[in-house]
């Protein structure tokens, strides 16, 4: 359990009455792209500040080894992380981010990020706060990508841009970023997008951990039954986890079942992870 | 090992002096400039070569028939003296006039000023009743030392808070760098980098001044020597203007160090964060105890006197403050080591708006 990049232990965090995260627990091995997908005010973000030693928080929590609150400039240095975009200094230079980073990161591979920039509209003599939105969060990008991390964690890093630019961007991360060494820790709302660069994913409601499972068990454990006809009424006979309407039937979603029992029934299929999050999430606690 | 360390700190101080550039590096060139400008302005337009300061005057005037050159030299207090009572040889005036016959109206510099006449007697070169021209040059010091302080409050107050309003602070927490290695660029910037801007400036802008003295004087047919440069305390100037800086930036510690608290601990305004407790600290004391302990402390650890080349005191770099003292000097200090770490520990932990 020693090599893990993050382990934490009854973490907890409260505002005032409010407990943002409650009890979370999350261990991580080296290599894992973790999704972190949670209704708003679910605790997402104040978990990621937690782990990058931004904000305080009880419980046991060690990332790389290292306490991240008090240790938070030298852990930096094996973490990067986007918070949110559009957070770069508006009134500096792409030249003078470069020579910023440059000067006080060691891990940082300078010749790399203008060649990452240079497939881009990205000048290096602009200042950021001329660049547009899209173009910020490639400069953010290309600096985070050039940075040799150990994990790397990205909140909402792709809000408010325009799909084909989202998917862009999650190609760039998966295809130049991604090996067996490093890990990544994505929060979003667009789970779509996400979904097939994952392989562990986490539902946060309510500051706890809803589910927390690796994407491969995630297919062994839940299952999608489509069912038209009468068979809607014998498929929901039998204790499911969510359900939709669909074009002249029903969707549901079962888990911890065997899935050839359900054959019959109609369509099997595994459920996406959209409409996996609104049946655990999505006010059908009374299923479960 | 070394050239790491060199590079990060020198890389922390390179992104202040980007992110202000205007007030810290363009200001004092730009002051230094205009001096210039208004000393080169003065010869072509009004005839008359000025050097305005806190603390003194050279003027030289060619009006109609007659080329002036008055030196005022003003102490606190003393007004500049009247350029009538030139005649007095225990004037601070000093007045050259040349021939009658040489009537021009302009400055000509292609003008024959050989012709001159030596000053008239009780008048002569060597200048007495002018203890020096520092003064003078002291006086453009001292209004760049001013710009200095301004420039350096809003400097402090916004460091710490600007990037938490426009929330990069997100992207400097990504970065390797810790709160405390901020906090002390930041107030290197302010005590070192920045006065060494404004000082060199401010000796450019000096050092401008004498040569356009020296210029005009060996036009006039003056002795360059006795004239201007004799009149210069170069060791002295030196010596007052950097040492006195440095005086005053011991004593000012606690000051920039609470200007850097209120920066990191404000929500809305550093400003009001940085003043509105310590009047209201005036106040209540005034009410309660009818006394003024605080009003004074803050009276001494304000910038005052910016330039001081007494050294004639007891204490070294002439500490010339209200009820001086070694004591005052070291709880200043004392509280502005407290200050700040209390400024590291809120970028620490109290960053959130």
């Amino acid at each position: 359990m020693t090599d893990m990049v993050v382990k934490a232990r009854g973490l907890e965090r409260r505002f005032g009455e409010q407990q943002a995260v409650a009890g979370v627990d999350l261990a991580l091995a080296p290599g894992t792209v973790l999704g972190l997908i949670g209704p708003n005010g679910a605790g997402k973000t104040t978990l990621l500040r937690a782990l990058l030693g931004l904000t305080a928080c009880r419980g046991e929590l060690a990332v790389l080894g290292f306490n991240p609150r008090r240790e938070q400039a030298k852990l930096m240095e094996q973490v990067c992380f986007i918070a949110d975009t559009a957070v770069l200094p508006r009134w500096m230079t792409v030249l003078q981010l470069l020579d910023y980073v440059t000067g006080v990161h060691p891990a940082f591979d300078r010749a790399q990020a203008e060649a990452f920039l240079a497939t881009t509209d990205v000048r290096l003599n602009r200042r950021v706060g001329q660049l547009s939105k899209g173009m910020t969060v490639q400069l953010h990008l290309a600096l985070v990508m050039a940075i040799d991390a150990r994990l790397l964690v990205l909140d909402e890093p792709t809000l408010g841009l325009d799909i084909l630019f989202r998917k862009h961007f999650f190609e760039q991360l998966l295809n130049d970023y991604f090996d067996e060494e490093r890990t990544i820790i994505i929060s979003t709302h667009q789970v779509e997008e996400v979904e097939h660069i994952l392989t562990h994913v986490m539902f946060m409601n309510n500051g706890q951990t809803v589910l927390f499972e690796s994407m491969d068990t995630l297919a062994e454990q839940f299952v999608e039954l489509r069912v038209v006809g009468e068979a809607v009424a014998r498929a929901e006979a039998i204790p499911h986890i969510g359900q939709r309407q669909l074009l002249g039937g029903k969707a549901l979603i079962y888990e911890g079942i065997d899935a050839e029992s359900l054959a019959p029934l109609g369509e099997l299929r595994t459920p996406t992870l959209a409409d996996l999050f609104v049946a655990k999430v999505g006010g059908s606690s009374s299923h479960v | 090992m070394f050239k790491t360390s060199y590079t990060h700190w020198s890389t922390l101080v390179r992104r202040e002096l980007q992110e202000y550039r205007g007030s810290l590096v363009w200001t004092p060139l730009a002051i230094a400039c205009v001096l210039v400008l208004i000393m080169l302005a003065g010869i072509f337009f009004a005839n008359r070569f000025s050097v305005l300061g806190g603390m003194g005057a050279v003027v030289i005037e060619q009006s109609g028939e007659a080329v002036d050159i008055r030196i005022g030299v003003r102490g606190s207090g003393d007004t500049v003296v009247n350029p009538d009572n030139a005649a007095d040889p225990e004037s601070d005036a000093y007045r050259i006039q040349d021939a009658p016959e040489q009537a021009s109206n302009g400055w000509d510099f292609s003008r024959d000023w050989k012709e001159l006449q030596p000053a008239p007697p009780g008048k002569e070169l060597a200048g007495e009743g002018i203890k020096n021209l520092n003064p003078v040059l002291d006086g453009i010091h001292s209004m760049m030392m001013l710009v200095l302080i301004l420039v350096t409050a809003n400097y402090l107050l916004g460091c710490l808070y600007a990037d938490r309003k426009d929330r990069s602070i997100l992207f400097w927490k990504s970065m390797p760098v810790s709160a405390r290695d901020e906090v002390i660029a930041k107030l290197g910037v302010a005590t070192l980098v920045a006065p060494a801007l404004f000082i060199a400036a401010s000796l450019l802008a000096q050092l401008a001044m004498v040569l356009l003295a020296v210029l005009l004087a060996a036009r006039a047919g003056l002795d360059v020597m006795t004239v201007v440069l004799g009149n210069i305390e170069f060791g002295a100037l030196l010596w007052g203007q950097v040492g006195g800086w440095m005086k005053n930036a011991l004593w000012i510690a606690p000051v920039y160090a609470w200007l850097m608290l209120a920066s990191a601990a404000a929500k809305r305004s550093p400003f009001l964060f940085a003043v509105a407790p310590v009047i209201a600290l005036l106040v209540l004391e005034k009410i309660m105890l009818g006394s003024h302990h605080v009003g004074t402390a803050l009276l001494n650890h304000l910038p005052q006197y910016v330039v001081d080349a007494d050294t004639s005191n007891d204490l070294p770099f002439g500490l010339n403050r209200v009820n001086v003292g070694y004591i005052s000097l070291l709880l200043g200090l004392l509280s502005a080591f407290v200050l700040l770490w209390l400024a590291v520990w809120l970028r620490r932990h109290r960053w959130e708006l």
